[in-house]
């Protein structure tokens, strides 16, 4: 067993995470998240999870549409919203001393709000760039075909960035890849109804990431 | 460090809100030659996507007396003759800046030839095309930050091979803060080092202050067929693609 594969390492810690937003524009001008799961993971084992419900001065609105397919409710967030600036305390340290980020299409949309947020509290994000997982990526890479070549067996973050970012510029049409698609493709037993619930998405998107490192070299 | 901002007007159909009018409107679009002259410039380095705005950019910059670099971004295939999903996975942007009047004259050669015989979705160019008309003297070639060569073989499926025979290129380093910009970087300093090519920092610029990125985002998805709500533009997240981010 090679302990550098992430599959065979118990050691490293994964921060889970996704974000819960207003609409699906990237920029921080037009969007914010107003709900932030995390869930660290460590050697199969959920350690600790945080459901944080954030109180933004904007004028931004979820739309009818979202609001039905998130169950938002915006009584029930502004009674449990914190402020940006406490909601950004509690998650920074986890996505700061985590070995892995991960999420289900974090390349392609939550990483923008993450910039923006980062980007809100005067911080630099560059660095976490290169400890994502995108599990979106290396479900479509597995699906194209497209093989992560590890060279030497030893992980590199960059290089497996850059795997997710040619996977992520690489478009073909009928492959599914959501999160409800895999689940289901892989057989995982869950609470389907209640996705789209930040930590409901994210025990999903464990269960799929420890099916999808079995699929490849990483 | 020098940075060279690099315009684009709205002769870049969809990419521009500037024009390239002696002055702005009152309450409406800003134009580039007078962004231009209140800020100074000796010199206006215009890179639009087709060949259209020359005309209006030189006679406007003139009056001014502000000195026009213009250059084309253009797709570079293999081979402009083959018209396929598979020429397309060879393609990407590079940029032919014209240093004087017979530089023009080159560029017009083809852009013309891009436009007619390689034509397959946009104009497109390739490397014998271009080394048939080339000149060091009358031209210059530089492979932008973005849709690069380097760009698409490192962050896409594409395999683009250039073929730097017939001239010297300079490469564009960007920061606008996306997430792989510093990766980009990286990659593109790697390959200026072992090539030897010179590189430059640049700013693009599609508007003139940070506060017009959202009447920028809006004409993208007016362009776009999209909303506010859902742009559904790759990477449209920064605001720093204007003269401001320049001058700070």
């Amino acid at each position: 067993m090679n302990k550098d594969l992430l599959r065979f390492n118990q050691d490293k810690v994964y921060t889970f995470c996704d974000f819960e937003t207003y609409n699906l524009c990237l920029s921080f001008c037009q969007n914010r998240p107003w709900q932030a799961g995390l869930i660290k993971y460590k050697g199969n084992k959920i350690l600790e999870s945080q459901n944080l419900y954030i109180k933004w001065d904007t004028d931004l609105k979820v739309g009818e549409e979202a609001a039905r397919i998130t169950g938002y409710n915006e009584k029930e967030v502004l009674s449990k919203a914190i402020s940006p600036e406490e909601a950004f305390a509690k998650m920074s340290p986890w996505l700061e001393e985590c070995d892995y980020i991960v999420g289900h299409n974090f390349l392609g949309f939550d990483l923008y709000l993450l910039k923006g947020y980062y980007e809100f509290m005067g911080e630099s994000y560059n660095h976490l760039v290169e400890k994502i997982i995108d599990t979106n990526c290396l479900a479509r890479g597995i699906k194209y075909d497209i093989p992560f070549r590890n060279e030497g067996g030893k992980l590199s973050n960059r290089e497996l960035c850059l795997y997710q970012y040619k996977i992520l510029n690489t478009k073909r049409r009928r492959v599914r890849s959501n999160l409800m698609a895999l689940g289901k493709e892989f057989d995982i037993e869950h609470d389907y109804d209640n996705l789209h619930d930040a930590i409901v998405d994210l025990r999903l998107n464990i269960k799929v990431w420890n099916k999808l490192k079995m699929q490849i070299n990483i | 460090m020098d940075i060279i901002p690099l315009f684009k007007s709205h002769y870049s159909l969809g990419r521009s809100i500037l024009t390239l009018a002696s002055e702005s409107e009152p309450s409406g679009p800003d134009s580039i030659p007078q962004i231009a002259q209140e800020n100074s410039l000796k010199e206006v380095y215009l890179v639009d996507d087709s060949m259209g705005g020359f005309l209006e950019a030189y006679s406007n910059l003139a009056k001014l007396k502000i000195k026009l670099i213009f250059g084309v971004r253009i797709t570079v295939c293999q081979d402009l003759k083959k018209k396929n999903e598979a020429s397309i996975q060879t393609s990407c942007k590079y940029v032919i800046f014209c240093k004087n009047k017979n530089g023009y004259k080159r560029l017009i050669k083809i852009y013309s030839e891009a436009a007619t015989k390689g034509f397959y979705y946009e104009p497109r160019t390739d490397f014998e095309s271009m080394k048939s008309h080339w000149s060091n003297e009358d031209l210059l070639l530089a492979a932008p930050f973005y849709d690069s060569f380097i760009f698409q073989n490192n962050f896409s499926s594409r395999g683009c091979v250039p073929d730097f025979s017939f001239c010297k290129p300079v490469l564009f380093v960007e920061n606008n803060n996306l997430p792989y910009d510093h990766i980009l970087k990286d990659l593109v300093e790697d390959y200026a080092s072992a090539s030897k090519y010179e590189k430059v920092n640049t700013q693009s610029v599609f508007y003139k202050n940070k506060e017009d990125f959202k009447a920028y985002l809006t004409f993208r998805c007016i362009n776009n067929r999209s909303t506010l709500e859902k742009p559904q533009l790759n990477n449209m997240s920064s605001d720093t693609f204007c003269f401001e981010n320049w001058t700070n």
